[in-house]
């Protein structure tokens, strides 16, 4: 399997290189290089309050307990071609090791024709490979996905684009959660413009998922969404209302669920510098069997942000509210309110550097006093970051933390994901 | 008489007595109907938590839910001998013992909600996780999906260079490991990865529609100074002024860097340039402006007077003397004239200066 994998990545090497060099000679730009180091972890801790299980104590404690799904120090060099720097002809091809496994990643893209009417293809690969120790369920994979789309410009505003995709997982070891898959589907979307770029689009998506090991889990699902994009008055408005429908293959309509979804974000500007910002977003999961797992229930968040927009800072700062309410003849354990603070900072200079920076800081209750869930306080941090050190030498860092203090203790989680990467582009 | 009496008392001692069993056998009845609704309240109970163990078994291959089963089940024993023992009392004829069915009944049906809501806070923790569930984390990774196919469009579709690919590919990064995690079934962390990739691929979307705003900005100045340049160009040629020509060298420059920065996607410098170029053509055009051009040949006229002193030398005639003294100081005059802004009295005055000055040249024979 790993002579295979390198013999592949060997011929896509080269293949890489003859096509960016032979195809213009003269214009070496088309030809990116990059490498670097990077750090990805990915850790969640969560307690139970193990006193409601009395001799089943041990198992389900330990198996609550602290989980790191990643811990990886990693190196990485990709090479990707792009003849024009449009990407409309572009071949990537990468290669990421860690002291226990590596991952090879192919990336292609490929349009021909004009502005009125082209036809791009896209096709995606990963194949990840441990070679140190046995590896575990999920831990080895392979994924290849294609997209073929027909994009046709009627007149100036308005633009329809047909596609087909298909995707195939698969993993090396499976157990009855990992499991291998393979999704094919279509769809239709189409975007109108108006006077003053305001945008109307819409999409309508048909998918077909089959799990060979598991006939219950496949599912043809039905998405359709409309929405709006530009001004209102003087603000900018933003909303998209969809449906979606999965009808799996298990009986009873177990599982089977139609979902409605609005969600709206209204920019409005106050003067020159300041600005708020309502949202609102609602989702319905309305499932079609009776089983317990199986609750109807609906999701609400409102939020209204207040601002001021500098040269290259954005800062803003208000409340939201997030709302469960889940259907049943009983009281439900599950429905609470949640409120919350928010603050956001973003900052952009020009490629230079790129912060957003976002701390929420609330309080969650849950209305019927539920026997096994808590209330808590929580902090949730995140940063994204970009940083040019010097040309072609970037730094990028993802850092989101969630911490949850309950009224009950041993009720606390932390969930932390770290991603970053030092790299030099040439 | 003595029998109706006697009769009458013994039909009172018997209702007198009768009336306290009567009410006991009431309340007796009456507890054990009250005991025997929540028995079968506890039976519903236990057969919903007899479903839930069975529906939960379904997902049985996930470890926790497993355990969970496990103790779920042996809850329900626990509920299911109580109940038993509370069924023996079902037709208890005293108090005491309807009261401690009643009181089983009551613990049993503890027992079977304890055993529903570990399995139902087992499953959540694994399929739902509080409020993310997998459909949810499969939307918002799909919904991520779609915004990088958008972007990639636009990236396709608009000139913007580098600048923001490093940004858009470890967006891109962090979406992909969004879907490792997923397809390991870390839902949680999955999801979470998946918002952040779609946070930042939201805002490189609204710099990239600033950025192509900024570039349209920069293509529309860089057409109006090109224009201007042009136009300053050609009334330059009327004007004899070195630095003024030198200016407009670098004016030119500035306007070609600006060019090459815009191309290269770098608006920063590329308005920099831009600025430089105006600031360099308004300054060539000052010095070729009315009033600096009469101030430049009242300089030129005077380096001409003391180049022409210096060739005449001590011999020159007292007529040429007195031309030149005339044209010094019709220079004067203009000098003062044009300070004061009366151009055409200044103009006047040069004109005359030069024609003394022509005279002097003619008398030495120049």
């Amino acid at each position: 399997m790993r002579s295979t994998l390198v013999g592949i990545c060997g011929i896509l090497f080269a293949t890489g290189i003859v096509v960016a060099g032979t195809t213009d000679t003269k214009n070496p730009g088309d030809l990116h290089f990059k490498a670097g180091i990077g750090y990805d972890f990915v850790s969640q801790e969560y307690f139970y309050d193990s006193l409601a299980y009395e001799d089943t104590e041990a198992p389900l404690t330990s198996s609550l307990l602290k989980k790191e799904y990643l811990d990886d120090k990693k190196g990485l060099i990709y090479i990707r071609f792009d003849d024009d720097n449009l990407g409309r002809r572009m071949f990537e091809f990468g290669w990421e090791q860690t002291a226990d496994l590596f991952r090879i990643i192919g990336d292609t893209r490929l349009t021909v024709g004009g502005r009125r009417t082209s036809v791009t293809a896209d096709a995606r690969m990963e194949i990840k490979e441990q070679y140190k120790g046995e590896a575990g369920a999920g831990e080895e994979l392979e994924v290849y996905n294609g997209r073929l789309s027909l994009q046709r410009r009627f007149g100036n505003r308005l633009t329809g684009k047909i596609s087909a995709f298909a995707e195939k997982v698969s993993f090396d070891v499976l157990d009855d959660f990992v499991y291998n898959y393979t999704r094919a589907g279509g769809q239709c979307d189409f975007s109108l413009f108006t006077k003053g770029f305001n945008s109307i689009f819409g999409s309508l998506t048909i998918e077909r998922r089959n799990v060979p090991d598991s006939a219950n889990l496949d599912y043809v699902m039905i998405r359709s969404s409309t929405g709006y994009m530009g001004g209102l008055g003087n603000a900018r408005l933003s909303s998209d209302i969809g449906v979606e429908t999965k009808n799996y293959k298990a009986g009873q309509d177990q599982d089977d669920y139609v979902l409605l979804s609005l969600s709206a974000n209204l920019r409005v500007p106050v003067g020159p510098v300041y600005f708020i910002q309502p949202e609102i977003s609602i989702e319905y999961f309305n499932f079609r069997s009776e089983l317990f797992l199986n609750e109807d229930y609906s999701l609400t968040r409102v939020g209204l942000m207040a601002g001021r927009e500098l040269d290259f800072l954005t800062l803003s700062v208000g409340p939201e509210a997030e709302i469960l309410g889940v259907k049943n003849d009983l009281p439900s354990d599950d429905d609470y309110m949640e409120y919350l603070l928010s603050t956001a900072l973003d900052y952009y200079s020009f490629g230079q550097v790129f912060v957003m920076f976002e701390n929420q800081l609330g309080l969650r209750t849950y209305r019927n006093n539920p026997e096994y869930y808590s209330d808590f306080s929580f902090n949730r941090v995140s940063l994204i970051g970009n940083l040019k050190i010097v040309d072609g030498l970037s730094l990028n860092v993802l850092l989101s933390a969630d911490w949850e203090w309950h009224s009950v203790d041993s009720d606390d989680s932390r969930l932390y994901l770290i991603s970053s990467g030092l790299t030099v582009s040439l | 008489m003595k029998i109706v009496f006697k009769y009458y008392i013994m039909t009172m001692l018997v209702i007198g007595l009768l009336i306290p069993v009567m009410t006991s056998a009431q309340n007796i009845d009456r507890a054990r109907n009250q005991f025997q609704k929540e028995y079968w309240q506890t039976n519903q109970v236990i057969n919903r938590a007899q479903n839930v163990i069975e529906e939960a078994n379904r997902y049985r291959h996930l470890e926790l839910v497993k355990i969970a089963i496990d103790a779920s089940g042996k809850m329900l024993v626990q509920a299911k001998q109580l109940q038993e023992k509370a069924r023996e009392q079902l037709n208890a004829t005293n108090v005491t013992n309807i009261q401690i069915g009643n009181n089983q009944t009551t613990r049993a049906r503890d027992w079977a909600w304890k055993s529903i809501n570990i399995i139902k806070k087992a499953s959540d923790k694994i399929v739902r996780q509080a409020e993310e569930n997998e459909n949810l984390v499969v939307r918002q990774l799909e919904k991520t999906d779609q915004l990088i196919n958008r972007l990639r469009d636009e990236f396709k579709s608009e000139n913007t260079g580098n600048r923001m690919a490093s940004l858009f590919d470890s967006a891109r990064e962090n979406q992909r490991r969004a879907w490792e995690l997923y397809r390991n079934g870390n839902v949680r962390p999955a999801l979470k990865m998946s918002n952040q990739a779609e946070k930042s691929l939201r805002k490189i979307g609204e710099l990239l529609k600033a950025d192509n705003k900024a570039h349209n900005r920069l293509r529309n100045q860089l057409n109006q100074l090109e224009i201007q340049l042009m136009q300053a160009g050609e009334s330059l040629q009327a004007c004899d002024s070195d630095e003024a020509v030198a200016l407009m060298e670098r004016a030119q420059h500035a306007y070609q860097e600006a060019c090459n920065f815009t191309a290269q996607n770098q608006p920063k410098p590329a308005e920099q340039a831009i600025k430089n170029a105006r600031k360099f053509m308004r300054k060539a055009a000052g010095l070729c402006s009315d009033q600096n051009l009469l101030e430049n040949r009242i300089r030129r006229m005077t380096r001409e007077m003391e180049q022409l002193t210096k060739e005449i030398g001590p011999n020159s005639s007292p007529a040429m003397r007195r031309l030149m003294e005339e044209a010094r100081e019709h220079l004067r005059k203009a000098t003062r004239l044009c300070e004061n802004g009366n151009k055409e009295a200044c103009a006047a005055n040069i004109k005359a200066a030069q024609i003394n000055i022509n005279k002097a040249k003619r008398i030495a024979g120049m």
